[in-house]
């Protein structure tokens, strides 16, 4: 382990520059650093300088004079090129690798956004086209049931399938405005169906397709399937 | 020119009248874990940097294990010793979390021999005025230091040279790059303000 004794370091030492070196291996290996409480404080504060110096090196560039020359070895042309290279790649670098980044969050946000877009289009397409064909069902003749009424078992229980889907789309929220105004239709004639009994009477039967036609359901529905699919207005 | 407050561990400023790390680490220990937020505020961004240049390249954990040294922090305070800096205590403990996180991924990686990685904790626009005050104060330091130290600090720090190039470029051995660029710090530091 590095001996250390801060005072030592404010007058010349006798050999000077090697204990300096070593200290300066050190700076970034606190788990190598001597017990010495003041030690420790003295390599802990150049350390954090030593970070600082790091994180605004490229601010500290800006209108500082040029670093004086040590050596004249290279021509003027070969100097400007090297500081041309020296300010202008690592600026290069940083700028390239900061729009990268940025491109590729960029991209990542739009394809979660793209994927989260067509998980909700697909699902109201689903509910559109599961309600077109359940508004086609309920205009065939059904089995009947003891008392002469129409069996619409199977088109009760697709009702309160749809329905619960309903109140998940609306809570969702609606990737158009129509979309939203044709669910809420069609939710109120879903509820009707729903809340009916297994066996409906000629006349309410009637009336629920009566409704579906008024409200233009089926067309609206299949209309809204399409244009979700992007296979038309 | 030489700045009215203390340097701190970021770079940033220290009030004189701001409690100390190691009396915020005494709260801690008696039970006040408000005071982890003190310390973290402190801390945060040079342990972000310290981890940013161990884990060259790794900056999805940096933040994880920042956050793994406050929480050992939090739950080791007792063994911390009085006397010692906080600070070193926190950088051996940021030290270990690299290294137990290398060890983990199977690589040893040694310190970098330049700063070439941003700086990952992007500063809030607050920030970024206290970072032009600390920015000109470092300025004024530097130009207290003599040619050659500033020549060296320059190479490493803003042109972010490695030790080895400096030496070439300089003629002098690596050994003496590190021992002055060791010294420009400790005079730098005398610059810029009392020990925190």
């Amino acid at each position: 382990m590095t001996s250390f004794d801060p005072q030592r370091l404010d007058s010349p030492s006798p050999q000077p520059g090697l204990d300096e070196a070593r200290l300066f291996e050190l700076l970034e290996q606190p788990e190598l650093w001597p017990e010495d409480p003041a030690a420790q404080a003295e390599l802990a504060t150049l350390l954090e300088l030593h970070l600082a110096l790091g994180s605004h090196g490229p601010s500290l560039a800006e209108g500082l004079a040029p670093a004086p020359r040590t050596r004249w070895t290279t021509s003027w042309s070969l100097a400007a090129a090297a500081i041309l290279l020296v300010a202008l790649v690592p600026t290069f670098t940083i700028l390239q690798r900061t729009q990268s980044l940025k491109a590729q969050a960029q991209d990542t946000a739009r394809l979660e956004q793209l994927a989260q877009k067509r998980t909700q289009d697909r699902a109201w397409i689903a509910f559109f086209r599961q309600s077109t064909t359940l508004l086609q069902d309920f205009e065939q003749n059904p089995a009947l049931c003891k008392k002469g009424e129409e069996d619409r078992r199977q088109e009760r229980e697709m009702a309160m399938a749809l329905l619960e889907a309903s109140h998940q789309l609306a809570a969702q929220g609606a990737p158009l405005k129509e979309a939203e105004v044709i669910r809420a239709s069609l939710h109120s004639w879903l509820s009707e169906v729903a809340f009916e009994e297994n066996c409906l009477t000629v006349e309410r039967a009637r009336e629920l397709r009566q409704w579906a036609a008024a409200h233009n359901l089926e067309t609206e529905s299949e209309r809204m399937e399409r244009r979700l699919r992007g296979e038309g207005a | 020119m030489s700045p009215a407050v203390a340097l701190t561990a970021d770079g940033g400023f220290q009030s004189p009248d701001e409690p100390s790390p190691e009396y915020w680490m005494a709260q801690l220990k008696a039970g006040k874990e408000e005071a982890l937020a003190h310390l973290m505020a402190r801390f945060e961004r040079p342990l972000f940097a310290f981890l940013h240049r161990r884990l060259q390249g790794e900056a999805g954990v940096v933040q994880e294990l920042a956050q793994e040294v406050f929480l050992k922090c939090l739950q080791h305070c007792q063994r911390f010793e009085e006397g010692r800096p906080v600070a070193a205590w926190l950088f051996t403990l940021a030290a270990n979390a690299a290294t137990d996180h290398l060890r983990r991924r199977g690589r040893e990686v040694p310190p970098p021999e330049t700063f070439d990685a941003p700086d990952p904790h992007q500063p809030s626009p607050w920030e970024s005025v206290d970072q032009s005050r600390r920015i000109q104060a470092l300025k004024g330091a530097l130009e207290g230091l003599t040619p050659r130290q500033r020549a060296m600090v320059l190479a490493y720090y803003v042109h972010e040279h490695p030790v080895k190039r400096i030496a070439q470029d300089l003629g002098c051995a690596e050994g003496t790059v590190k021992a002055t660029l060791f010294q420009s710090l400790q005079k730098l530091r005398k610059t810029l303000g009392p020990q925190p």
